[in-house]
């Protein structure tokens, strides 16, 4: 069984329905609600581009630009047409300001249309939504928000129902031993896991304690026990399972003192057969809920009913928890898992990158696993974020995707580009003097890379135009303003020098 | 029809066309290339596909993240939450069964200073089959964060970039914010303040203020002479600022 996040539907793209929801554009551009029919053949569509390559030479490219080439065309109604906008803003500025100019055009293109109707794009992506389950739930309930209507393994989390759903959180049927991924550094608490699972209060493992670094698997290995008690299948019958985290036991135990039911919370927590609680550390420094937590425990073990504790450090090295209770911790079995090695962090990756049904290639693999060396959690995190990527944009896993979409956690610093660099890497480009960045020399060998430090300074930072022209050497504004044009065309017309300028921005880029 | 001159109809005086209030709503949203990312993975249609059922969005002042958060939320039933406001906090639960949230979002969730707060908060959330939307400065991953459990969740989380905005982005947003102080500003002006303003949201933003500030100040129109006073006083347009914006204030 799979513990991934995500997958199921292979290519699972995610475009909206025939309902004409919006398009999602892979291009990662342009995203905007298109008119029902401008799609497919509207019946004014060669007036309409008429009429927009008209206005584009009335008001300039830069207004058109701005305001009207987001409008999109509607339905037609007797003497009316529709033009649609994507925003409120947008609609009531090129209402205000073109509209009787619209209206004009369009009577002038087609005799029989007199009034043009300027509306906000219906917004199908709001009605898209998928419906929420008729009865509504609490925060606290174990029942998924979403995946009551949505199908998938992404945010399907059917929880498992004890006996004890009312203390117990549910168990996450992806964290089962199957989803494990074991290596040496983790197969003793695995076995250790597993053998608590098939004989439960088994001398010698009651407590079972496991401890290790965060993201490792603690939680996973305490899930997968839980599951595997709890199978109806189970030879021997299901037995009754409380698990919760430290935190969880304590907002418990401190609501049922305030209810006046710490007896009734008492009974509930030694009513089962086995109790299971993560992340013990945050019981540190709450003392009365260690002096419950001590006592529970002491009354199940006594009735020889397993207990199952994870924590980020072993027993003894818990300073902060009663002393007797460190003792009791300890005088089962202790396991510890260990960091991941590189070879347990492939085996992971291809488990994980199979289950999805998303192809990433081994090269990535091998990429994240060297990569990403500090835990499981975050390793995993990864992967998914890859997959997650692919599925949404329609787009392969490749090294240079993965190399962007994880862009946040591959890179020490989200370090902006200065100026200066783009001097420096453009002058060492081109083998020209630095101070020739700033000189007043205008030969074409020094005022073209020039042009092109000035055209990357406004791509890649967010400068204003005077600030920049001041650091090519208090040039003025409107010199900044030229270099950018003349740059960007020269690079449509001479495809060697646009492959130096992007070969320039990819390297500073990186 | 059709004869008019090949000017810009707009004019030398820009009328006050319309008021404008903002609103959080999915309608007032600018959409551009610089959030595209974002708006596809907060459309309706892929909110299944978000890793681990969390999301979040990043990037400077101004750039709409908040904006993005008020819509997802509505839209989704969720509790909405200041990271500031994250203190001792925990889901509302049993017996009380108080409101019935379906997801939650947290704005501005790199100012949560109680940071067990934040990671019980994810816990509880995922335990609950509840999304998470986050908003904040910088990536999650990039946040200084103290609590070992909770950077390796916050490593964890898919977070979307919103980039820098395109210049008919700034124009749009420049004129919507002088249309929402009820500002009357020729359109030469605006040019003139777009070739000379840093270019981000935040800087709109800014200078709108200014420009409004100094219009009440001296009972003037906003002129290109009361633009050029604000942009050289107070000097901050031109002064450097801080090259790693997101990683100074957190690191």
């Amino acid at each position: 069984m799979s513990t991934t996040m995500m997958g199921g539907s292979p290519g699972g793209v995610m475009v909206a329905d025939g309902q004409g929801g919006m398009a999602l554009d892979r291009s990662g551009g342009d995203l905007q609600a298109r008119g029902p029919e401008a799609r497919g053949g509207h019946p004014f569509a060669a007036h309409w581009a008429r009429i927009c390559a008209r206005l584009q030479l009335e008001v300039g490219e830069v207004e058109y630009r701005t305001w009207l080439r987001q409008m999109t065309l509607g339905a037609v109604d007797q003497d009316e047409i529709t033009l649609y906008l994507p925003t409120r803003f947008l609609r009531d500025w090129v209402r205000s300001q073109y509209g009787d100019r619209l209206g004009a055009l369009w009577n002038a293109e087609v005799a029989e249309i007199r009034r043009v109707e300027l509306a906000l794009a219906p917004d199908h992506s709001a009605n898209a939504r998928p419906e929420p389950p008729e009865d509504g739930m609490t925060a606290s309930e174990p029942r998924p928000a979403m995946a009551a209507s949505l199908p998938g393994p992404s945010s399907a989390f059917t929880p498992v129902v004890e006996k004890n759903s009312d203390l117990a959180a549910p168990l996450d049927p992806r964290f089962s031993f199957d989803g494990f991924v074991v290596g040496k550094p983790n197969e003793f608490a695995y076995a250790c896991a597993r053998r608590v699972a098939e004989r439960p209060s088994s001398p010698g493992f009651n407590p079972l304690f496991l401890y290790g670094g965060v993201g490792l698997g603690k939680t996973h290995l305490m899930h997968a026990v839980g599951l595997e008690l709890t199978r109806p299948d189970r030879s021997g019958g299901a037995v009754s399972v409380a698990y919760m985290s430290a935190e969880k036991f304590m907002y418990r135990f401190i609501a049922a003192i305030r209810s006046q039911q710490t007896m009734e919370f008492k009974e509930q927590l030694r009513s089962v057969d086995v109790l299971m609680i993560d992340d013990l550390q945050f019981l540190i420094g709450k003392d009365n809920t260690q002096e419950e937590f001590f006592h529970t425990f002491n009354a199940l073990v006594d009735a020889g009913k397993q207990i199952v504790v994870s924590a980020d450090k072993s027993p003894s090295d818990l300073s902060g928890l009663e002393d007797r209770l460190r003792t009791r911790l300890g005088c089962g079995m202790v396991a510890d898992i260990h960091a991941t090695t590189f070879e347990l962090r492939i085996s992971i990756l291809e488990a994980k990158a199979q289950a999805s049904g998303v192809a990433v290639p081994p090269k990535v693999l091998e990429f994240l696993a060297h990569k990403i060396t500090t835990n499981v959690r975050e390793l995993e995190g990864a992967l998914n974020r890859l997959i997650a990527h692919a599925n949404l944009f329609g787009r392969p896993v490749t090294l240079e995707a993965t190399q962007e979409v994880l862009h946040d956690i591959l890179k020490a610093h989200d370090r902006r580009v200065t100026i200066e660099e783009i001097q420096r890497k453009v002058s060492e480009h081109w083998n020209i003097r630095l101070t020739d960045m700033s000189s007043a020399r205008r030969a074409r060998a020094v005022a073209r890379p020039r042009q092109v430090a000035m055209y990357l300074s406004k791509q890649l930072t967010s400068r204003s135009l005077p600030e920049i022209g001041r650091k090519f050497g208090n040039r003025d504004h409107t010199t900044v303003m030229h270099a950018v044009s003349r740059v960007q065309e020269l690079m449509t017309t001479d495809s060697a020098f646009a492959e130096d300028v992007e070969l320039l921005r990819r390297m500073l880029e990186s | 029809m059709g004869e008019r001159p090949a000017t810009n109809p707009v004019g030398r005086q820009l009328a006050l066309p319309f008021a404008h209030r903002p609103r959080f709503e999915r309608a007032d949203f600018l959409r551009a290339p610089s959030n595209a990312a974002a708006l596809a993975w907060l459309d309706p249609a892929s909110a299944t596909g978000w890793p681990q059922n969390r999301l979040a969005l990043w990037g400077e002042a101004g750039s709409g993240k908040t904006h993005l958060l008020h819509v997802w939320a509505a839209e989704h039933e969720a509790l909405l939450l200041p990271g500031t406001a994250l203190r001792g906090f925990a889901l509302p639960s049993r017996p009380g069964r108080p409101k019935r949230w379906r997801a939650i979002a947290v704005d501005d969730a790199d100012e949560a200073t109680d940071e067990a707060a934040l990671l019980h908060l994810l816990n509880a959330a995922a335990e609950a089959g509840l999304p998470v939307l986050l908003t904040a400065r910088a990536a999650p991953s990039r946040w200084s964060t103290g609590l070992a459990d909770l950077a390796s969740r916050l490593r964890a989380i898919h977070s979307v970039p919103i980039g820098q905005p395109d210049e008919a982005m700034l124009r749009i947003l420049l004129l919507r914010l002088l249309v929402e102080r009820q500002l009357v500003v020729a359109p030469s002006v605006v040019d003139w303040l777009l070739a000379r303003l840093p270019r981000t949201a935040g800087a709109m933003r800014d200078a709108a203020r200014a420009l409004d500030e100094a219009a009440l100040a001296s009972g003037r129109r906003v002129t290109r002479a009361l633009a050029a006073a604000v942009l050289d006083d107070p000097p901050r347009w031109f002064a450097e600022e801080p090259e790693e914006l997101g990683a100074a204030r957190l690191i």
